[in-house]
Order: C-alpha cells, then sequence, then structure tokens
C-alpha cells in the first residue's frame, strides 16, 4: 500500500508541467541557460539538454526564447 | 591531442578567451583552450561592429577582418526623424567575426597555445587544484590545472562550479534576433539605431553596414516586458516594410546580458571574463571591447600568477580590483543610464529628434543627447561618450 505521502507525491508529479524544446525552432542563442534558475538546461553545439526534474515551473525560459522553441505543457502533451 | 595537465585551461574560444590566451602563454606557461564547437568563430551572433580604439588597446587591428570603417551614428526616432552625430572620435569597423577570431586564435597559436575545438567542458571540480572534465570527440577526459579561466559566452555554466551564481533576471537579457541583408542601399560609413516600442521595445533596431550594399540588421528588446511577437517575427516585420528588395543570407537568434558585471570575478584558481563574466555594455549590447579587454588583463594576471606559483583567490583579487576601477565602474554606469533609458517614451525620442534635426552632424555629441532625454537625471549624464567608444 502506498502511503498518503507517496500518492501526494505521485499527484504532484502528475500536475508538473514539462519544458518542450523544438529542436527545429532552437537557434542556440543560449539565453534559457542564463535565465534558468535552476541550472535546468545547458548548451552543447547542436543540441541543448533539459533536466526536467530540476524545473520548477517558473516559465522564464519560454518568455525569453527569441524564437519561441520552448514552452510549458502538461507531461502527456510532452510525452505525445 | 589533449595533455594530462597545463597551466592554464581556458573554457571557451571566443574573443574574451582567445584574448586571453594570447597573454598569458609563452614556453613557461603551458595554456590550453577548449572550444565546444567546430570552429573557431562560427557561429557569429553578432552585429560586428567595434572601436578602433578599443581593438588597439585591447588587441590588434586585422586589416583582413574589416569589412567597413564607421565614423558616424545616426539615431532615427520613432517617427522617423532622424538625427546625425559625426562620431570621428568613436570611430570604428564592423568586422568580420570569423576571419577576426581566426586570426585571434593564429596570434595564440603562435605563442604555444593548444586550441581544441568540438572540446565541450561539462564541469570543472575544484579541490586543491582545478579538474576539468572535458568532452573531446566523444571521449570524457579529465585535465588537471592550476588556473582556470571561464570565457564560456553567456551559456556560461563553469562560474557556478566556483560557486558563482551568473543567472540573470528577465529584465537584464535582451533576446535578439538578426538578419545579414544584401541588395541593400546604405551609407557604408554609418552605424544607425532606431528606437521604436512597436518593434523593439526597451531596446533598439540597429543597422550595421558590411559594405553599401551589405548589413546586419537585428533587434533586441528588454525581456522583461510583455511582447506582441517574438523578435524573429518584429524583425520580420520591420524588414518586409523598411527593406522590401533586399534578401537574407544570414539570419541568428542572439541573446545579450544587459547586467551589471559579476559583482566577484576570481575565486582560488578561478577567474570569469567576456560575456560569462556579465561583461557587455547594458546600454547598446556591445560586448567585444570588454571581452578582449577583460581577456587581456585576466590573461597577464594568471600568467603572472602561475609563474609565481600563487593562483590564490587574494593574487586573482588584483584583476578583479583592477577591472572594477578602469571599466567596471563606467560599466555600472551604462548600466544606470539604461535603466534610466527604459522610461523614456516614444514621443521623448520623437522631441529629442526634432530638436537636433537641424543641428549639423559635426556639433551633435552623445552627451548632448543623453541630457537632453535625461533631463531629470543630470548625474547620470556626465561622460557618456565613453558609452560608444567602447561599443
Ligand atoms: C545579436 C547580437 C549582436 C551583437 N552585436 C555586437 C556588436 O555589434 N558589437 C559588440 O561589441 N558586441 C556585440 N554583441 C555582443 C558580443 O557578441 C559579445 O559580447 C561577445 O561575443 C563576447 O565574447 P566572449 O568571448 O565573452 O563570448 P563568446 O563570443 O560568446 O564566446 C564564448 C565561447 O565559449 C564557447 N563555450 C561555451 N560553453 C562552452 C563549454 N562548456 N565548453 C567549451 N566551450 C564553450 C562557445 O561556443 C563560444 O565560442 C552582440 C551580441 C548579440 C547576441
Ligand atoms: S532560448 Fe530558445 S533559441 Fe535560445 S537556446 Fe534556448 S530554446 Fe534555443
Ligand atoms: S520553467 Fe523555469 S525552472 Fe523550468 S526550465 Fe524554464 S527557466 Fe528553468
Amino acid at each position: 500500500m502506498k502511503s498518503s505521502f507517496q500518492i501526494l507525491e505521485i499527484l504532484k508529479w502528475q500536475e508538473k508541467k514539462m519544458i518542450k524544446w523544438d529542436q527545429n525552432r532552437c537557434d542556440l542563442c543560449g539565453l534559457c541557460v542564463c535565465v534558468c534558475p535552476e541550472n535546468v538546461f545547458e548548451m552543447f553545439e547542436k543540441y541543448l539538454t533539459i533536466d526536467q526534474d530540476k524545473c520548477i515551473n517558473c516559465e522564464k525560459c519560454s518568455i525569453i526564447c527569441p524564437v519561441t522553441a520552448l514552452s510549458i505543457q502538461s507531461k502527456e502533451a510532452v510525452n505525445d | 591531442m589533449i595533455k594530462k595537465s597545463y597551466d592554464i585551461v581556458i573554457v571557451g574560444g571566443g574573443p574574451a578567451g582567445l584574448n586571453a590566451a594570447i597573454n598569458s602563454a609563452d614556453k613557461d606557461v603551458k595554456v590550453a583552450v577548449f572550444e565546444k564547437d567546430r570552429e573557431i568563430g562560427i557561429p557569429v551572433r553578432c552585429a560586428e561592429a567595434t572601436s578602433e580604439e578599443a581593438l588597439k588597446k585591447y588587441a590588434f587591428i586585422d586589416e583582413n577582418s574589416i569589412c567597413t570603417p564607421y565614423n558616424k551614428f545616426e539615431f532615427v526616432a520613432p517617427n522617423k526623424t532622424s538625427v546625425e552625430m559625426d562620431a570621428e572620435s568613436m570611430r570604428g569597423f564592423v568586422l568580420d567575426r570569423k576571419i577576426f577570431e581566426q586570426s585571434l586564435a593564429r596570434k595564440a597559436a603562435q605563442k604555444g597555445v593548444e586550441i581544441f575545438t568540438r572540446a565541450h567542458v561539462l564541469g570543472i571540480e575544484n579541490d586543491n587544484h582545478p579538474l576539468v572534465k572535458v568532452l573531446y570527440n566523444g571521449e570524457q577526459l579529465q585535465v588537471n590545472c592550476q588556473l582556470v579561466i571561464a570565457a564560456d559566452g553567456i551559456e556560461s555554466r563553469s562560474a557556478l562550479d566556483f560557486g558563482i551564481d551568473t543567472t540573470l533576471s528577465l529584465k537584464d537579457s535582451e533576446p535578439c534576433y538578426q538578419m545579414t541583408l544584401v541588395n541593400m542601399d546604405i551609407p557604408g560609413d554609418t552605424l544607425q539605431f532606431l528606437f521604436s516600442s512597436e518593434f523593439a521595445p526597451g531596446g533598439y533596431l540597429w543597422i550595421f553596414p558590411k559594405s553599401n550594399n551589405m548589413a546586419n540588421v537585428g533587434l533586441g528588446l528588454n525581456g522583461s516586458l510583455k511582447k506582441q511577437a517574438s523578435p524573429r517575427e518584429l524583425l520580420e516585420r520591420f524588414v518586409e516594410a523598411n527593406f522590401p528588395q533586399a534578401t537574407m543570407v544570414n539570419s541568428t537568434a542572439g541573446g545579450v546580458a544587459s547586467a551589471k558585471n559579476l559583482n566577484e570575478l576570481v575565486k582560488d584558481n578561478f577567474m570569469v571574463i567576456g560575456d560569462a563574466g556579465r561583461m557587455t555594455n547594458g546600454l547598446t549590447g556591445g560586448g567585444i571591447s570588454t571581452a578582449l579587454a577583460s581577456g587581456k588583463f585576466a590573461g597577464k594576471k594568471a600568467r603572472e600568477a602561475i609563474l609565481e606559483g600563487d593562483t590564490s583567490v587574494k593574487k586573482l583579487k588584483e584583476f578583479e580590483k583592477y577591472w572594477n576601477k578602469n571599466i567596471g565602474k563606467d560599466y555600472r554606469r551604462f548600466y544606470h543610464l539604461k535603466e534610466a533609458m527604459f522610461k523614456v517614451k516614444d514621443e521623448d525620442f520623437n522631441n529629442l529628434a526634432a530638436k537636433f534635426e537641424n543641428v549639423p552632424p559635426e556639433k551633435v555629441t552623445v552627451t548632448k543627447l543623453f541630457t537632453t532625454l535625461l533631463k531629470r537625471k543630470p548625474s547620470l549624464i556626465l561622460d557618456v561618450t565613453k558609452v560608444f567608444a567602447g561599443l
């Protein structure tokens, strides 16, 4: 049996949104890396890595992106 | 091949990192530069203008890398009234940055610097001395050194490994978009700055010529303002409306940190310079000159530290103090000026332009313009000529 605490954690996890990165739009400008307070992004030569677990859904990255390559979405939407 | 150890490891092969390499290396001081991209100098995320004085003072003038010299500024108000300004004392060049950076790299190589491209620094541990983890050719290597210089640009994460927080607030970040256009008809000797709350709220548009026919045209806006469209869409609209005949040969997104310099630029065995140190001019977004300057000063100090066998924070603070006294101080001013400019409205720009419209270009000065614009804040006006001299 799961404790109520665990259930709460699971619910929280399900509620949590994820960053969706559109690689075709991204121009690797680096702005999301430097506004993210949780150090979620790292920029390589041709791609970003995104550590979703660290994200606190503050939305700064999606606000700052010059080419709207980032959006914050529910888990299902990202996994589709 | 990457060796097991160097005296100094520089993260990032842009103008800051390469100039730090040039100024620190010789046969007694072994220096490596790790650059994540496959070629030095690209991609170019820059409008490529910088002052002649800065190049002479902090690096050198490489004729091959000059696209066009400029000696005039033109400021265009939202209603399109424009003010021309003779900028002979602040003259400079629109560069081909790829060629420029490659000539910095050649110079560094002549001094014995080992430059590695496709070398991505993953992280740095700093127990007694730094251990740099680098991904090179698909292999993860560990490299020992005495001192790390972080010159890894706006996307820097190296400083974090040393406990320096480089996170930017939205209001200190400027999302930009730029196109290089051909089939233009523009004066080849003039940098144009356009103000418009429609296209560049909290920022400005630039048209920097690479010749009479070709220009870098871009815009940057303040990241904290709610925008109706992305910088990319705004620029597309602007270009369509103003240069319908032009053709795009390059386009890029970019980010400018219009922040104050970091408070801390050094730790034990560590220095941070250029965009990574948030050293951009908060008002203009220019950062080539400060990248070169900080590279030079940090490189020289790093070299001294290695030769003396003292890379402690106490020793390296000499760089920080020198920086703050000579450049950081002015740049904090520019930052406050930026904050004041933020409150300037379209009609203020229009009124300003109307006042100066018929004043001959040689009589217009940056100081006069700012004094008129920011009457309420006289404390900010002192010596603003430096704003563009350091572009
Ligand atoms: C749109 C735009 C227009 C601009 N226009 C002008 C202008 O006209 N004039 C001007 O003076 N300034 C301009 N700037 C600012 C200028 O481009 C920067 O200030 C300047 O490039 C800073 O140099 P730097 O060496 O500090 O950083 P960068 O030139 O960004 O170099 C940093 C290097 O570090 C590398 N790197 C990053 N992370 C790693 C890692 N983990 N491992 C290995 N390597 C890494 C990067 O690939 C990069 O090559 C502009 C900026 C933008 C975005
Ligand atoms: S801010 Fe946007 S364009 Fe820039 S690196 Fe991040 S996702 Fe890519
Ligand atoms: S939403 Fe906030 S915490 Fe999450 S990745 Fe974006 S900037 Fe970072």
